[in-house]
């Protein structure tokens, strides 16, 4: 039985999805051979930033992988593909619909042939029901699960939530259930086929929510009313936008508060006896949370936050990326890795979101390959 | 002995036989051990008799926050006082037989109460022990509390959301870098799952809200770190072009063009092969340069006929594009229903529920979502010194659904 880093994953995969499915395997150290088509994975294109002739995101997403260049609709290429899976523990793949009808490998069947395999299909919409077959993107499994409502401002224009949301839930949906299946395999000695659905991922992960709105018992404020909330810029300071939040058992060091910042008739102002919902993400935040604006337009994010957690609450700024990566409390989690760049040098890049402390650390990571880098090794 | 037993075909996850001691509260580790649940392991949430916080969380069903209830499927539920040596021996003889315990307590506070790694490793040398935290165990954040609306706006979430130039705007949905963290306490505990078949060894398995926020947001850290800059863009985003809403005759719709393929194919779509051959255009970075040119051309074409127009067209032509919805419109649709994506849930104790469905089609090993229990209800038969098996009439833990 092979280890963690001994395991062979082949990816047939191109965006976000996919390869960071892959990704998180060859953080592990798992042997990952990228199979792209001619004109390689798309997300090599997208771009810029550019490091080199690829996409910052490619470069990201693909570190550590090795490169082969196969056209799967062409039945010889097929051929040298099913020749690798004696070896491979297994295969992620994701094709766009007219790929997956041209191209002649069945993947759900693909484990009667190879018994030991596990075969994690990735889908955008779905394969059945009415929008069978539908080719999806972030954006638009975004807007198929509702997310796009929680920004921008009510009745407003579509915002997208500005990081990669639907790719990610997909991917590590994708990773648990290939470990799953792996997990499976060690008692049986079975491989099997599973599916991924990018839009299915995307509404498990707001269960939290649709069980909210589902028929509560009478309830008109948090986890509800979110897409008709005007948009959460949290508190505006001299230099930037800041979190504030007492615990609703902290009404004391609320009163304390309110005194720091010359409201100290606000407690006892019968409108304010529900104050926690007149703060943080509470539903009166918008219409009784105005008193509080003045104070945080006279501060810098530094002094509120220091006067704010000073008092046992809980504030912090509304960071950009390079903010965050130089706070340091965040360096103290060093969450960057080395990467070799394709021409001798080294970046940063993020590393994996947890530790195993079981398993050796982090050495210098291979870049992401050059297309079809590695045809000639892995295919003979 | 616990672990891995083989699975069947008869509706059991690939985690048959893994036995799971949660410990932890709120959404980090609780939606965690639903997804292992899911995966068929037998989960057993461990409550104080303070009880977990996320009760308090509105709204309710039936009288128990729909929050609790919801990150809480597939599980059975106990109360031990751990401050007792009763309730610590009760705890420590569970865990024996557990196979993965998860925490997430202030740091420092599993120690205290004598449910920390070096303690439980020694009772179970076996154990995967997962641990999760807001901000890690030091640091100038360690004492600050940490839940999802702060994790977002300190990692960065509210810094890509909004009007270009504009403020930074958090996502009024409260809970999914709690639900990501959990993500990330799954895949870990399943890799040293999978470690322990080979070496025979527990571990200890560590993740932040703050790290698993990164990870969430790794494609524009990404272009960060390579001189690019994330910013606020609307609908649209920095690398791709197309790929934003786009206004039609009557309401807006998102539109993606994803590659080279697409892109010829789109052209065609709106009849304009001119586009796809002016090499401004050609190649994607081509045309996030031209951005500013190519978008108003394309939002043109695009106002002249109404968004079902447009739908029926781009599906045909296989482009991704689809219309802003909202869970009112797609909670009873047929293709959501059909692929499991909202599941009802008859349920004894709250009536129906509402959830998303297993997030994994396995055509061996299938899993299921099915209610949890009501907080503490399974002490007793727990409180006798042995893990009782979960039988398929469980009361409160019984597959129902429509």
């Amino acid at each position: 039985m092979r280890n963690l880093d001994e395991l062979v994953i082949l990816e047939v995969a191109e965006g976000i999805a996919g390869p960071c499915c892959g990704l998180q395997f060859a953080d592990l150290g798992a042997k990952v051979i990228k199979v792209e088509p001619p004109h390689g994975d798309r997300s090599r294109e997208w771009g810029p930033p550019m490091i080199g002739a690829d996409a910052a995101v490619f470069v990201h997403l693909n570190r550590g992988k090795r490169s082969v260049v196969l056209d799967l609709n062409r039945p010889e290429a097929a051929d040298q593909f099913l020749k690798l899976l004696p070896d491979a523990d297994a295969v992620i793949v994701h094709l766009d619909p007219e790929d997956r009808r041209q191209c002649s490998i069945n993947w759900r069947d693909l484990p009667r042939d190879f018994p030991h395999l596990i075969v994690c299909e990735i889908v955008d919409i779905g394969q059945s029901g009415p929008l069978n077959e539908r080719t999806g993107s972030e954006l638009v499994v975004q807007a198929m699960s509702g997310f796009t409502r929680y920004v921008g401002m009510p009745g407003g224009e579509p915002y997208r939530v500005g990081f990669e949301i639907a790719g990610m839930a997909t991917a590590m949906h994708a990773f648990q259930g290939v470990m799953a299946a792996l997990l499976n395999r060690a008692r049986t000695g079975e491989g099997q086929y599973l599916q991924v659905c990018a839009l299915r991922s995307l509404l498990s992960m707001k269960s939290i929510l649709m069980a909210a709105q589902d028929e509560p018992d009478r309830w008109e404020g948090f986890h509800l009313q979110g897409p008709r909330w005007a948009r959460d810029i949290g508190w505006i300071t001299k230099d930037g936008q800041v979190t504030f939040d007492f615990r609703k058992t902290q009404k004391e060091q609320w009163i304390k508060f309110c005194a720091a910042i010359g409201l100290d008739d606000l407690p006892d102002d019968p409108d304010y006896q529900d104050w926690h919902s007149t703060i943080y993400i509470g539903d009166r935040r918008h219409t009784h949370g105005k008193v509080y604006e003045p104070a945080f337009a006279a501060m810098t994010c530094d002094e509120a936050s220091a006067l704010i957690n000073g008092l046992e609450g809980i504030s912090v700024k509304f960071q950009d990326y390079l903010e965050v990566l130089n706070h340091p409390q965040v360096q103290l989690l060093k969450p960057t890795i080395e990467v070799h760049d394709s021409s001798g040098g080294r970046m940063r890049q993020l590393g994996s979101p947890f530790q195993l402390t079981g398993l050796p650390p982090w050495e210098t990571v291979q870049p992401a390959p050059a297309l079809g880098a590695h045809s000639d090794e892995v295919l003979g | 002995m616990s672990g891995l037993q083989p699975a069947n075909t008869t509706g059991l996850g690939p985690l048959k036989g893994i036995k799971v001691l949660d410990a932890s509260m709120g959404a980090v580790g609780p939606w965690a051990g639903v997804l292992l649940g899911a995966l068929g392991a037998d989960v057993v949430k461990l409550e104080s008799p303070q009880g977990d916080f996320i009760r308090m969380v509105m709204p309710t069903k039936n009288g128990l926050s729909s929050t609790y209830i919801t990150c809480n499927l597939n599980k059975r539920g106990i109360v031990l006082d751990l401050k007792t040596a009763k309730g610590l021996r009760i705890a420590h003889g569970l865990v024996a037989q557990a196979d993965v315990f998860i925490e997430n307590f202030r740091p420092g506070v599993a120690e205290r109460i004598g449910v920390g790694y070096e303690t439980l490793s020694k009772i179970n040398p076996r154990l995967i022990y997962a641990s999760a935290s807001g901000f890690g165990r030091q640091g100038p954040m360690v004492g600050i509390g940490a839940t999802d609306p702060h994790i977002q706006a300190f990692t960065g979430g509210a810094s890509v959301n909004g009007s270009p130039g504009g403020l930074r705007q958090r996502w009024r949905w409260y809970g999914h870098f709690d639900c990501t963290t959990a993500m990330c306490i799954t895949e870990a505990v399943l890799a040293a799952l999978y470690h322990r078949e080979v070496s025979g060894k527990g571990q200890l398995i560590r993740t932040t809200m703050v790290e698993a926020g990164l990870a969430l947001q790794r494609v524009r850290i990404a272009e960060l770190l390579s001189g690019g800059s994330p910013r606020p863009m609307g609908s649209a985003t920095t690398y791709l072009v197309p790929d934003q809403a786009f206004e039609t005759q009557d309401k807006p719709i998102a539109l993606s063009v994803t590659s080279r393929r697409q892109w010829d194919h789109f052209c065609q779509a709106i009849g304009n092969v001119a586009l796809r051959d002016d090499p401004r255009f050609s190649t994607n970075p081509r045309r996030v340069e031209h951005r500013d040119t190519l978008i108003p051309l394309l939002q043109e074409a695009l106002r002249t006929r109404p968004a079902a127009y447009w739908l029926q067209v781009f599906a045909k032509w296989n482009i991704p594009c689809a219309t802003f919805t909202s869970f009112d419109e797609f909670r009873y649709h047929t293709h959501y229903l059909e692929n499991d994506m909202v599941r009802r849930l008859a349920t004894r104790d709250w009536g129906w529920l509402t959830v998303g469905g297993v997030p994994w089609a396995f055509s061996k090993t299938p899993g299921s979502i099915r209610p949890g229990s009501p907080p503490g209800e399974h002490t007793e038969e727990f409180s006798k010194g042995s893990w009782p098996e979960l039988g398929p009439d469980h009361p409160g833990v019984t597959p129902q659904h429509d």
